[in-house]
């Protein structure tokens, strides 16, 4: 028992060396823009994690007496039109915002990636055709799209995921293809072939993890811009539903006490902001090591 | 030197400037004044149901009229129309104003009156207008120039005060009304609009009422109420409807403006699907009423603005109920024990709220926290006009916060359309499935019946005070408040009034100091 646990703390202590060493992660932390991007979404992260069991109220707990106080220590970032506590609402609210947008990039980047593997490696007819579903989707503006899904589906969040999800996964699909295109043609792909490994194995085993750093970058940028979505939606009342604590629902409620209760909608503004800026600064840090030679941004704006 | 009196001169001259533009400024009141005013809706377009005018609204342009208008206390006024006359139980002659003047230099007579009726209202707009106005195509004739009969499909004593609407006017059959080419009797003419943003009206020399003071009205479109304060504030505009309650004691500090408040004929209420489990349970409708304060609703979110509620119909109306209602307090236990009684049986209830509605969202949220305190929980879905439309229609919901409105100082429609058996509400599933959404049905149906064909104003509030007890005893409703509107307006500006109905204020005599 403890020798096995002795093999495992060595272990750890390997791992951690190496990490420590590793120039990927000294190059990342070499830059404090990548270092602040790293902090502010891990402070998200935590605060989504963990943020419901520590808020001090209930996110949908009304106190009207109260309504419309300014910052205190009972309500460090005061109460709505409701009387809510503001900071546990963002609090929650973290969770749904960033819960919506991992869910939302992963169903994007496992579509993109896979109708982009596909593509790539089977070139010909099916390629032409995916390739243009792709060109399809991106003639549209993205927001406009999602925007009319979300009204055809109705109010909720989970619709929004849903159009969020559809207009999002062909910048994947277009990188992926793209590296697929170069790496198909390199002698280790070549081999296996000739070795006669099934093509399903050689996309997963040779081809993609060729193709995983601009497609992690991408992801970790992506997220910011879901949130923005998620947040832009909701705004104008085709997302949560009250009196669910989404941070852009928050917004749109605030926005007619702005003169008179300003944290109502400066709170839950920062959060978006303070997030989006995290992401899209770790997304840049990640580039830099992940994949230096791409300097176009080629995400799309939704 | 030279020097000294180029100086003098440029002082002068600035000077006298000033004075010219302070005359200018001040000017308001004179000949050529002009205001922009913004109303709650779009002036230039809502949907496809301005087309019948070119997309301009036939509310608060003041531009087209109706043979009647309304007074201060809800009562059909005369207007194009000097006089009428029930002949019979179903029939109507009106007497039309001599010498009033279309925007078109002709003179309007039974013609035109026959035209509109006929032509404008009944067979282009369908229908709806069967319904509300009791009336069916080829049933308005001319008797002579001055005269002109209606025949009610049944009998219709608020038939005057129900045709006292901005929708129900007059124009002569030159007028190419969906091209935007009006041509009406009002104060003023219209003279250009830009689709989304704002039209402009002049002021009509030979109006029959006198000339109209105000040269030129500019109405504005800005439908969000913090968009139209800040107008206000800004100066940008002279008049604006509803500001944002969350401003309203901002705006009520400063001095260069003036807010008035008018109780209008509009109530809000939760209308309950009494078709529908668990909803169907009086005891669980009742609980519900007892777990919401009305007082708190109006305090909070409102500001002040509005009334409580026992009933489902605005007070300002003359049969309306309030003191004659039994009136649900606030009582949580008494409440969690109906709850107990009932079918309940924890289930989530649907309650639906349009998108549009001003303080819809709070006013959902806090009847949410009200009900879940009893132990009744509301899943909410804040949904677009035709969404709400299209599961009321289906009676998929159990809880709608609306209400009622009359834009005519008759209001029996309200009562008809929403609680009797074969209203708009009711009548398809009524048909359909033998049920309906808010209508008892049996004597509530019989007491609106009379109260809308009884010409003894007694009988009708009796028939009328008797059926809003029923619903209230029921708890068809839980009624939340009487609407207030409010105008904000530069102070300086005079010579307007706030009628019950906003869509009846006038401009004619209105000035800027």
């Amino acid at each position: 028992m403890s020798e096995s646990n002795g093999a495992l703390e060595a272990g750890v202590r390997r791992r951690y060396r190496s990490i420590r060493d590793s120039r990927t992660v000294a190059t990342v932390l070499s830059n404090p823009l990548n270092v602040a991007g790293a902090v502010i979404v891990a402070t998200v992260t935590a605060a989504a994690v963990v943020g419901p069991t520590v808020a001090p109220y209930e996110p949908a707990s009304q106190d009207l007496a109260n309504r419309l106080q300014g910052p205190s220590l009972a309500h460090p970032f005061g109460t709505d039109q409701l009387g809510r506590d503001v900071f546990s609402r963002l609090l929650y609210g973290a969770r749904l915002s960033l819960g919506i947008a991992v869910v939302v990039t992963a169903i994007r980047l496992v579509l993109g990636t896979t109708i982009g593997l596909v593509a790539g490696y089977a070139g010909g007819w099916v390629d032409e055709f995916l390739m243009r579903l792709v060109d399809v989707q991106l003639a549209f503006p993205g927001l406009i799209l999602a925007l009319v899904i979300a009204g055809v589906l109705g109010p909720s969040l989970r619709n929004v995921m849903i159009a969020l999800a559809v207009v999002g996964w062909a910048s994947y699909a277009r990188l992926v293809r793209g590296s697929v295109l170069s790496t198909k043609e390199r002698e280790f792909v070549r081999a296996a072939q000739l070795m006669g490994v099934s093509w399903p194995r050689i996309a997963v085993r040779h081809l993609l993890p060729n193709v995983a750093g601009p497609v992690v970058v991408l992801a970790t940028l992506n997220v910011g811009t879901v949130i923005l979505g998620t947040a832009g939606l909701s705004f104008i009342g085709l997302g949560a539903q009250p009196p669910t604590p989404e941070w852009g629902t928050m917004l749109s409620a605030g926005r007619h006490h702005l003169r008179d209760a300003w944290w109502i909608v400066n709170a839950p503004g920062v959060a978006i902001m303070l997030t989006v800026l995290g992401f899209n600064l770790l997304g840049d840090g990640l580039r830099d090591v992940l994949d230096p030679k791409q300097e176009a941004n080629l995400e799309r704006s939704t | 030197m030279r020097t000294t009196l180029s100086r003098r001169r440029l002082l002068g001259s600035l000077t006298a400037g000033g004075f010219a533009g302070l005359a200018g400024c001040a000017a308001s009141g004179s000949d050529d004044a002009s205001f922009t005013i913004v109303p709650t809706l779009d002036p230039t377009g809502s949907g496809d149901s301005w087309d019948s005018w070119g997309g301009m609204t036939p509310y608060w342009t003041r531009v087209v009229e109706p043979l009647v208008w309304g007074t201060d206390d809800m009562q059909p006024e005369p207007w194009l129309a000097t006089d009428w006359t029930a002949t019979d139980e179903t029939t109507w002659v009106f007497d039309l104003r001599e010498g009033v003047t279309f925007h078109n230099g002709e003179e309007m007579t039974a013609d035109d009156v026959v035209h509109s009726f006929e032509e404008n209202i009944l067979t282009e707009r369908g229908d709806f207008v069967y319904g509300w106005l009791h009336l069916e195509p080829g049933s308005v004739t001319k008797i002579d120039d001055y005269a002109v009969e209606f025949e009610n499909t049944e009998p219709f004593s608020g038939f005057p005060g129900t045709i006292a609407h901005n929708m129900i006017d007059i124009q002569p059959p030159e007028a190419d009304r969906q091209a935007g080419d009006i041509v009406g009797t009002g104060p003023f003419t219209l003279e250009e609009m830009t689709d989304g943003q704002s039209l402009r009206v002049e002021r009509f020399a030979d109006y029959w009422g006198g000339e109209p003071e105000p040269a030129e009205l500019t109405f504005r479109a800005a439908e969000d109420e913090t968009t139209r304060t800040d107008l206000l504030e800004s100066g940008e505009v002279d008049i604006v409807f509803d500001p944002a309650k969350s401003r309203l004691s901002s705006l009520r500090d400063r001095d260069d403006i003036a807010l008035e408040s008018r109780q209008s004929s509009g109530s809000t209420f939760v209308s309950i699907n009494i078709y529908r489990e668990p909803t169907d349970d009086a005891d669980l409708r009742r609980a519900l009423n007892r777990a919401v304060s009305q007082p708190e609703i109006v305090e909070t979110v409102l500001e002040g603005i509005g009334e409580p509620a026992r009933g489902p119909i605005s007070t300002v109306i003359d049969w309306a109920a309030d003191d004659e209602l039994p009136a649900y307090e606030r009582d949580r236990d008494a409440a969690r024990d109906l709850v107990a009684q009932s079918s309940y049986d924890g289930e989530e209830l649907t309650c639906l709220v349009e998108n549009d509605m001003d303080d819809g969202r709070d006013v959902v949220q806090i009847l949410q926290s009200d009900f879940e305190a009893i132990g009744v929980d509301v899943d909410v879905e804040v949904l677009e006009n035709a969404a709400i439309q299209d599961r009321t229609e289906r009676g998929e919901f159990h809880l709608e916060v609306g209400g009622s409105q009359s834009n005519s100082p008759a209001a029996d429609y309200i009562m008809w359309e929403n609680f009797h058996t074969m209203g708009i509400s009711n009548k398809d599933l009524y048909e359909a499935e033998g049920t309906g959404l808010h209508n008892l049905g049996g004597e509530v149906d019989e007491l609106i019946e009379r109260g809308f064909q009884s010409s003894d104003p007694e009988e009708k509030r009796e028939s009328y005070v008797d059926a809003q007890r029923r619903i209230v005893e029921e708890a068809v409703v839980v009624p939340l408040f009487y609407r207030e509107y409010t105008v904000a307006a530069d102070a300086a500006l005079e010579g307007f009034d706030l009628p019950p109905i906003d869509r009846l204020v006038e401009w004619r005599e209105l000035t800027g100091s």
